[in-house]
C-alpha cells in the first residue's frame, strides 16, 4: 500500500515538475523576445539622438503594457485559446474537450466534486427508487385508479379501520348505486400434503368469485372462479400462483384438472395467474372460492376484507357517502350489531402503502437536503477554483472571449462534473438499492417493485442536470464578469476575492451547517425514538426462546362449534406435543397458546359480572389469550397480584381468568379486579391474578387490555408453542419438528422465529428509518466540515500578511489560534441559528415516526448543537494551527 | 463575413501580419516596423499587441516561429508563413477587398 503511494507520489511530482520546468522555458522564450523588441527599439531611438535613458522609457511607452504583453503570451501558450468557432457541435465539442482537459489538470479537486456528487446523487437516486417502486407506480391491475377498499369504523370504540362483516357485505353489495363490483376475501394458512412432498404451509386466500374480475387480471392459464362456485356448497376448486405453479408443479403446462390436498381436503386446480400477481400479499398462492352466504356468519364478526371498482365516472367522495347512507340504514335495522358503526371508502393505493407515505416522504425530503449540501459544498469548491482562475479568465476576456461564450465554458465544465457525478450516482444507487433491500423491512408494501429502471435512471440523469445548473450557474456567472484591472494587478501573486464573493462563500458554508443541523436533528430524534423503544420492557423475557405454530385440520380433528370447547382429538394433540417437547434434551419449559407474546391477536366481547347490562351495540371488547397453564413462567411474564394458572386449573376444577394490568386499570380503576367474576362466550369465571402488561401489539403501542384463560378450556385447532432451551432455541427446531411429525406427519410447522428475533423485526421500521437518517446526517455533516474548513483555510492564507503583521506586533500564537476557531465557530453559530429554525419545520413531518420523543426536544436539539460546534472546532482547527505558526519575518517578506 | 465585427481591428492587424511574412521570414521587432514604415507611419499600433496577435496566429497554425539569428546577430525568434497562413491570407485579404469596395460604394453613393 505504501509502495504503491509513493510510486503515485513520485508520478505526480514529476508531472508537476515538467509542468514547472515547461512553465520557464516558455516564459524566457517569451522574456527573450520580448527583451529584444525594446532592446533594438531603444537601439533605434539611441540612433535618433536620444538620451539612453529617455529612448528606454520610449521603447517601453510605445510597446504598451509589457506585464500584460507577458501575462497574454505566456497564457496562449499555456492554455487551448478559446475564438469563436464555426458551429454549436464544434463549440460544444471544443467546450467538452477544454473542461475533460481542464478537470484532468486539477484531478484532487474533480475527484472530491465527482465523489460528493455520486454520493448525493446515488442516494437520492436509491431513496427515490423506493418511493417510486412503492408509492408512485399505478398497482398492477385494470384501471387501478378506480380500485377502492372498503372499510367499517366503529364510533363507539372509537376504532377507525375495520374489516366488515359478511351480512354487512352482501348488504352493499346490494344497496350501494356506485360500485361496477365487489368482492371480498379472508386470508388462511393452509396444509399442503401430498404423496411425494414434506407437508408445507401454504398462504391462501378465500375469496368471492368476483376477485379476479374486480381486479381486472385474468388467470395466464386456465380459468377463473364461475358464478356457482362461489355458493355456498360449490365445486372444490383453486387458482394457484406463477410461483406456486414453478415450485409445486414444475411448470407443468397440464396442471389445469389435477388435484391437490389442502388441510386434508382434494380441490381441483381451475387455473395459474400470471407471474408477479399476488393479490392481497406478494406471498399468497393460493385462491379458493368464498362458498358462503348472507347468513352464514354472524353480524358481529368483522373479519372480511372488501373492495370494490368504483362504476365509471363516480368520485371517491360519492361512493362515501352512498357507503355511508348505507351503513347509517345498517345502524337502524341491526342495532344490537351495528350501533355506532359507519362506513367509508378509499384508494386501494392508499390503503396499501398509506402508512408508509409519510416515512418514505420524510427520508426523500433527508436525501434531497443532503443532495442541496453537495450542491452547495461543490458550489464552494468552484468558487474557491474560480477565483484561482480568475487570472485565466480576465486573460481570455481581455483577447476578446465575449462573456457568453466564457459563461458556456464554464457551464460546459459544470455539466461535465454534473454528469460524471451522475454515473457515479447510478453506481452509488446500484449497490444501496440492494443495501436498502437487505436492510429495509421486510413488510414494506410492493417492495417487489423496487430496483433501477428508466424511470429511476431519469431521475439521476435530471437530478444530475439539475445539480449542474444549481451549483454551476452561480460560480460561472461570478467569473464572467471579472474585475479586469485587479486581475492583473493582482497577477503577479495570485488573486485575492473581493469581499462580495467572499461573503458569498460564507453564506454558502452558512446554508451547508443550516441544512446539516435540520439533518442531524431528524438524525437524533429518530436515533433517541429508537433508544427509547428499545428501553421499553416487552413485559417477558425473549431470550432463548423457539416459538412455532401448528394448525390442525379440521377434517382429521373434528373443530365444530356446536361441541366447544369439547374437541377431544384437538385437546389429546395439544396434550401430547405439550409433553414430548418439554421431555427434549436441552429444553427448559414449554407451553402452548393461542398467540405468542409478540402476536396482537384478536379481540372478542366480555361481560363483568354485577355491572349494569349494556346495550348489545356497546359492549367492550379485548384480547382472547388462552394459555397453558406453563405459559407465563415459560414466556417469563410475572404475574403482579393473585397467582397465575396451575396444573390444576383444568377438568371439573372452577374455572379462572387471569387479567392483564390493561385490562385492570381500564375496568377496573377504582375496585380490586381479584375475586371479581367476567362472563366470555358463556364461560363466567373468577379472576385470580392480573399478569404484567406484554407489549403484544409492538413496543411502540401501549398493551392493550387482554386475559389469559386455560387453553383447554378455549381450544383452537391453530395454536402456537413457545419454547424456552438451554443453548440457541434454532438448535431445538429439528428436534420439535420431528415431535410434530412422530404424532402426524401430515402437519407443517409455521411462523418458526426466536423470538429475540421477532422482536427486532418488530422495530424494522423504525430501525430502517433511524439508519438511513443517520447516513445521511453523517454525509452532511462531513461535507459541512469541508466546508467549514475550505472558507477557514483560505481566510487564513488571504491574511498571512495580517497575521504576520499582528504577531509581529506582539500577538502570541495561541490568540491567533483562538480567533481563526472563533470564526469558524461564528459561521456556524449563524448556521445552527437558521439551521435550528428549519429543523423546527421539517420535524413537523418526522413527528409521526417519533417515539417518546417530542419534535422539539431540548436535550437533543442541545446535543445537536454540540456536536456542530465540535465540528466546526476540528474544521477550522487545522487552519487555526497554521496561522499560529506564521512567522512574522517570512509573512513580511512575502510582501 | 460580417463587416462590423468587433474583432475587424485584431483581423486587420492578422492579415497585414501574414502579408509582411508572406514575403520572407521575419521577427516580431521587424514586422512591427515594416508595418509602420509601409504605412508611412500612419498605423501606429501599440506595439506590444503584436506579440500576442503572432502568437494566436501560431497557435492557429498559420505560422510557425523558430529561433535563428538576426541581422545584427542576436538571437531572435522568427515567424514563417505555413501553408495553412497562406491560404489564410488569400482569404483575409480577398474578404477585405469585398469589405472596402463595400463600404467605399456606401461611402459615395450617400
Amino acid at each position: 500500500m505504501r509502495l504503491v503511494l509513493t510510486s503515485s507520489w513520485r508520478a505526480r511530482l514529476r508531472l508537476r515538475l515538467r509542468a514547472f520546468l515547461m512553465r520557464e522555458r516558455v516564459r524566457r522564450e517569451i522574456d527573450g523576445e520580448l527583451a529584444y523588441h525594446l532592446e533594438m527599439r531603444t537601439r533605434e531611438f539611441v540612433a535618433g539622438g536620444m538620451a539612453p535613458r529617455a529612448a528606454r522609457n520610449e521603447a517601453l511607452k510605445r510597446f504598451g503594457n509589457l506585464e500584460r504583453t507577458r501575462l497574454v503570451c505566456h497564457e496562449l501558450y499555456m492554455v487551448e485559446s478559446a475564438e469563436k468557432g464555426d458551429g454549436i457541435m464544434r463549440d460544444l465539442l471544443h467546450d467538452l474537450r477544454f473542461a475533460v482537459r481542464s478537470l484532468i489538470r486539477a484531478p484532487s479537486f474533480a475527484l472530491v466534486v465527482v465523489l460528493t456528487l455520486g454520493l448525493g446523487i446515488g442516494a437520492n437516486t436509491a431513496i427515490f427508487s423506493v418511493v417510486d417502486g412503492v408509492l408512485l407506480r399505478p398497482l398492477p391491475y385494470g384501471n387501478p385508479d378506480r380500485l377502492v377498499r372498503v372499510w367499517e369504523n366503529d364510533r363507539l370504540r372509537g376504532t377507525r379501520q375495520e374489516w366488515l362483516s359478511l351480512p354487512d357485505y352482501f348488504d352493499v353489495l346490494e344497496r350501494n348505486r356506485v360500485f361496477q363490483e365487489m368482492t371480498t376475501w379472508f386470508r388462511a394458512q393452509v396444509t399442503l400434503t401430498g404423496p411425494d412432498n414434506e407437508p408445507q404451509r401454504v398462504t391462501s386466500a378465500t375469496a368471492s368469485h368476483t376477485l379476479f374480475p374486480v381486479l381486472g387480471v385474468a388467470p395466464a392459464m386456465g380459468r377463473a372462479f364461475s358464478e356457482e362456485e362461489g355458493r355456498p356448497g360449490g365445486e372444490r376448486v383453486v387458482v394457484v400462483s406463477h410461483r406456486f405453479w414453478v415450485s409445486r408443479f414444475g411448470g407443468d403446462e397440464q396442471v389445469v384438472g389435477k388435484t391437490i390436498v389442502l388441510d386434508d381436503v382434494a380441490f381441483q386446480v381451475i387455473g395459474v395467474m400470471p407471474a408477479g400477481f399476488g393479490f392481497p400479499a406478494p406471498d399468497i398462492d393460493l385462491w379458493r372460492p368464498l362458498q358462503l352466504g348472507p347468513t352464514s356468519a354472524p353480524r358481529g364478526n368483522h373479519n372480511f376484507r372488501v373492495l370494490a371498482r368504483l362504476a365509471s365516472g363516480v368520485t371517491i367522495a360519492r361512493a362515501n357517502e352512498d357507503v355511508t347512507a348505507i351503513a347509517a340504514a345498517l345502524e337502524e335495522e341491526y342495532a344490537d350489531d351495528n350501533l355506532g358503526r359507519g362506513m367509508w371508502v378509499e384508494s386501494l393505493l392508499e390503503a396499501t402503502v398509506g402508512d408508509v407515505r409519510t416515512p418514505l416522504l420524510v427520508l426523500l425530503g433527508a436525501v434531497g437536503l443532503v443532495l442541496l449540501v453537495a450542491c452547495v459544498n461543490v458550489a464552494n469548491l468552484l468558487f474557491a477554483r474560480a477565483s484561482v482562475r480568475e487570472r485565466e479568465v480576465a486573460i481570455r476576456t481581455a483577447l476578446g472571449a465575449a462573456p457568453g461564450r466564457l459563461l458556456r465554458q464554464f457551464l460546459t465544465e459544470s455539466a461535465v462534473l454534473a454528469f460524471t457525478g451522475g454515473a457515479a450516482g447510478a453506481l452509488v444507487a446500484f449497490w444501496s438499492i440492494r443495501l436498502l433491500l437487505i436492510l429495509g423491512p421486510e413488510d414494506l408494501p410492493r417492495l417487489e417493485n423496487v430496483g433501477i429502471d428508466p424511470r429511476v435512471l431519469g431521475f439521476t440523469l435530471l437530478s444530475a442536470v439539475g445539480t449542474g445548473l444549481l451549483f454551476g450557474l452561480v460560480p460561472a456567472l461570478q467569473v464572467s464578469k471579472p474585475d479586469l484591472q485587479t486581475a492583473f494587478k493582482e497577477g503577479g501573486r495570485g488573486s485575492s476575492e473581493g469581499l462580495g464573493k467572499r461573503r458569498l462563500r460564507r453564506l454558502l458554508v452558512i446554508a451547508e451547517v443550516g441544512l446539516s443541523v435540520v439533518l442531524v436533528t431528524g438524525a437524533g430524534l429518530l436515533l433517541k425514538s429508537f433508544w427509547r423503544l428499545q428501553q421499553v420492557d416487552p413485559g417477558f423475557s425473549p431470550n432463548n426462546i423457539l416459538s412455532v405454530s401448528v394448525q390442525l385440520p379440521s377434517a382429521r380433528y373434528p373443530q365444530r362449534f356446536g361441541d366447544f370447547p369439547n374437541w377431544p382429538e384437538v385437546l389429546r394433540f395439544q396434550e401430547d406435543i405439550h409433553e414430548r417437547v418439554r421431555s427434549l434434551p436441552g429444553v427448559e419449559a414449554v407451553a402452548l397458546g393461542l398467540n405468542t407474546p409478540v402476536d396482537a391477536g384478536w379481540t372478542t366481547r366480555f361481560t363483568i359480572e354485577g355491572r349494569p347490562p349494556v346495550a348489545a351495540g356497546e359492549q367492550e371488547e379485548a384480547r382472547i389469550r388462552p394459555v397453558t397453564h406453563d405459559y407465563f413462567r415459560t414466556a417469563g411474564i410475572p404475574v403482579v397480584r393473585g397467582r397465575g394458572f396451575t396444573a390444576q386449573d383444568r377438568g371439573d376444577a372452577p374455572p379462572v381468568f387471569v387479567i392483564n394490568e390493561a385490562f385492570a386499570r381500564r375496568y377496573f380503576p377504582n375496585e380490586d379486579p381479584l375475586g371479581q367474576q367476567m362472563t366470555v362466550w358463556g364461560n363466567t369465571a373468577e379472576i385470580v391474578g392480573i399478569a404484567k402488561d406484554v407489549k403484544f401489539s409492538g413496543l411502540h403501542r401501549p398493551a392493550p387490555p387482554g386475559w389469559y384463560m386455560p387453553l383447554d378450556r378455549m381450544p383452537f385447532g391453530g395454536f402456537s408453542m413457545v419454547v424456552r432451551t438451554a443453548g440457541d432455541p434454532i438448535a431445538a427446531l429439528p428436534a420439535v419438528r420431528e415431535q410434530v411429525r412422530v404424532l402426524d406427519r401430515d402437519l407443517a410447522l409455521y411462523n418458526v422465529r426466536t423470538l429475540p428475533d421477532a422482536l427486532w423485526d418488530s422495530v424494522a421500521r423504525p430501525r430502517f428509518n433511524m439508519l438511513l437518517m443517520a447516513i445521511f446526517a453523517g454525509v452532511a455533516l462531513t461535507l459541512a466540515a469541508v466546508g467549514i474548513y475550505g472558507v477557514i483555510s483560505y481566510g487564513v492564507s488571504q491574511r498571512t500578511h495580517e497575521i504576520g503583521v499582528r504577531m509581529s506586533l506582539g500577538a502570541s500564537g495561541g490568540a491567533v489560534l483562538k480567533q481563526v476557531v472563533r470564526q469558524g465557530l461564528a459561521l456556524t453559530g449563524v448556521g445552527v441559528a437558521i439551521g435550528l429554525g428549519g429543523s423546527l419545520l421539517f420535524s413537523r413531518g418526522l413527528s409521526s415516526l417519533l417515539f417518546g420523543v417530542s419534535a422539539t426536544d431540548l436535550p437533543t436539539l442541545g446535543a445537536v448543537v454540540v456536536v456542530l460546534g465540535g465540528v466546526a472546532i476540528a474544521a477550522s482547527y487545522l487552519p487555526a494551527r497554521r496561522a499560529s505558526r506564521v512567522d512574522p519575518v517570512v509573512a513580511l517578506r512575502s510582501e | 463575413m460580417t463587416p462590423t465585427n468587433p474583432e475587424r481591428l485584431h483581423g486587420t492587424l492578422e492579415l497585414l501580419v501574414l502579408k509582411l511574412l508572406e514575403a520572407e521570414p521575419m521577427n516580431g521587432y521587424a514586422v512591427g516596423r515594416r508595418i509602420q514604415e509601409l504605412s508611412d507611419d500612419r498605423l501606429c499600433i501599440e506595439e506590444g499587441s503584436l506579440y500576442p496577435a503572432l502568437y494566436r496566429m501560431e497557435r492557429r497554425g498559420w505560422l510557425k516561429a523558430e529561433w535563428g539569428i538576426s541581422e545584427n546577430n542576436r538571437r531572435a525568434k522568427f515567424y514563417r508563413l505555413t501553408r495553412v497562413g497562406r491560404k489564410r491570407l488569400e482569404q483575409e485579404a480577398a474578404d477585405w477587398g469585398h469589405f472596402t469596395t463595400a463600404v467605399g460604394k456606401i461611402l459615395e453613393s450617400v
